[in-house]
């Protein structure tokens, strides 16, 4: 049995995918989903404006994550995407598209993680009963984006606000950093999305974090759908366990 | 499962950053559950020692009991002295099957005359030479470890200029590939390694459509990197069966003299 028979047997859900490039295009989306047999993607934005985006930028974004789930329907799952720094439009923007079914909010690297202007939003998001998916980048090299946050700013985030539900993007990029930086936090879910390939990294997460707080995520167009799938096949753990990363425990903090 | 594939990049042996699981054993059950009738791989000691053959040396001995399927590259800093003897290793001792050079590591320009003078005795002798751009993903290596990936333009002109050896690039990604070369038919003496290259949704898709597939290899870089993704890669990709096979298996037969 190949591996492609193999994820064949999985109900798989991608926590993190992107409307840019390739993925700007419906039919193309919904052809790979359908290549993909997903039954979801979350679909966080397009990540228009780059690094700090105007509020228009903002609005154009989750326009576009509006349009796409409205010409593919409900494999789509609308993350709702802004920038706390410009706060009353990023606090418009929840309220905006919480009436129009979008599921949870997205932070990329626009804002710190420990500024006033986040927790609104957090708030507000929370107070809708979504989750907060936030892009944290711990980065041994290079300039980060100025705003970008690291998994430790995650962990200060999670605990000011214990009641909600935080999904840390990317398990903090370099694993043993991002996963020991929110091991402690039990309200943070994390990803591996991306092209960040280190065995080892689900490993931890599952010792350290327990199977619950794992989820499935590709950062798909940017990176190979395939390629994230197989570390999951990979892992020498139960189907069941498999099972929940692939898709359980994303229904379970999304209440699908 | 049926052992087939031949993994042309694997990176084993104690790791100086995380343990990584590369014992005798464990890369047995590597080698079964990856189905790999070969595998050519660089330990860490090789890659990180300032004497790389020293590390080659107690690779090889650890190694000893897989000497059936895990063959070798020798890689050599070629300013460090005599560093002659790693291609004359490598034209001799039947494990090792390569010459790799990591310029990010040892920090040499590809333009270096004692690269020059490398790349004459492999030619010489019949050894294939690998150039890796990196071990670890430039965002998150270790803060000690500064690699210096070579600029694209001094691969492009290192390729063109040693055309009597055969050449496989490895631990490049997709979006420096895609612009390295601008025919790659043109170049019949290099080989790219697409194992390890960070593919986005279409990378594997088009593949054949701009590079010469007979000359595509595959290396995962396991147990340091999780092998299964890249072959999942491949497996979903829409590379045809037998396109599927020539990456797997008959390109690097081809590469490494295996026929």
């Amino acid at each position: 049995m190949g591996l492609i028979d193999e994820l064949g047997a999985f109900r798989v859900i991608d926590g993190h995918a992107h409307n840019w490039s390739h993925f700007a295009d419906s039919q193309y989306l919904r052809t790979c989903l359908d290549r993909f047999a997903l039954q979801g993607i979350a679909v966080l934005s397009n990540l228009t404006g780059g690094f700090d985006p105007t509020p228009d930028e903002v609005s154009q974004s989750n326009e576009d994550t509006a349009r796409l789930r409205d010409a593919i329907g409900e494999r789509i799952l609308p993350f709702c995407y802004v920038n706390a720094a410009h706060l009353e439009h990023a606090l418009g923007e929840i309220e905006r598209w919480a009436d129009a079914g979008f599921c949870a909010l997205k932070f990329w690297v626009s804002q710190r993680a420990t500024d006033q202007r986040t927790w609104e939003v957090t708030e507000a998001a929370l107070a809708r009963g979504w989750p907060v998916l936030y892009h944290a980048y711990y980065r041994t090299h290079g300039d980060a984006p100025p705003h970008e946050a690291p998994p430790l700013e995650i962990a200060q985030l999670a605990r000011r606000f214990p009641q909600g539900q935080f999904i840390m993007a990317h398990f903090g990029a370099q694993f043993e950093h991002g996963l020991r930086a929110i091991e402690h936090c039990d309200n943070v879910a994390v990803d591996y999305a991306g092209s960040i390939n280190e065995k080892g990294a689900y490993e931890m997460a599952l010792d350290i974090l327990g199977p619950e707080r794992v989820l499935f995520g590709t950062d798909l167009p940017g990176a190979d759908y395939y390629v994230n799938a197989g570390r999951v096949l990979e892992l020498d753990v139960d189907d069941a366990v498999k099972q929940q990363l692939f898709a359980g425990n994303m229904e379970r903090i999304l209440g699908l | 499962m049926h052992l087939y594939a031949i993994d042309s990049g694997l990176i084993v042996g104690p790791c100086p950053f995380r343990r990584v699981p590369s014992s005798v054993e464990e890369l047995q059950v590597l080698r079964q559950r990856a189905g790999l009738w070969r595998a050519v791989a660089s330990g860490f000691r090789s890659l990180l020692y300032y004497d790389p053959l020293f590390g080659l040396d107690e690779d090889i001995e650890q190694y000893a009991p897989l000497r059936d399927w895990l063959y070798f590259y020798a890689t050599i800093d070629p300013r460090f002295p005599q560093s002659e003897n790693g291609v004359r290793r490598a034209a001799a001792d039947e494990r090792i099957v390569g010459v790799r050079l990591l310029p990010a590591v040892h920090h040499y320009a590809l333009d270096a005359p004692e690269v020059d003078e490398l790349m004459g005795a492999a030619a010489a002798v019949g050894v294939p030479v690998n150039l890796m751009a990196r071990i670890i993903d430039d965002r998150i290596a270790p803060r000690y470890v500064q690699q210096l990936v070579p600029p694209l333009e001094a691969v492009a002109e290192f390729l063109h200029r040693h055309r009597q050896v055969k050449i496989a690039l490895s631990m490049f990604y997709f979006s420096e590939l895609k612009g390295l070369v601008e025919d790659w038919h043109a170049l019949p003496h290099v080989y790219v390694d697409f194992g390890c290259s960070k593919p986005n949704v279409t990378s594997l898709d088009v593949l054949a459509t701009y590079f010469p597939i007979e000359r595509a290899l595959f290396g995962t870089g396991a147990p340091f990197y999780y092998w299964a993704g890249s072959r999942l890669g491949l497996e979903g990709s829409q590379l045809n069966a037998d396109q599927q096979r020539a990456v797997l298996v008959d390109n690097a037969r081809s590469f490494f003299a295996w026929d």
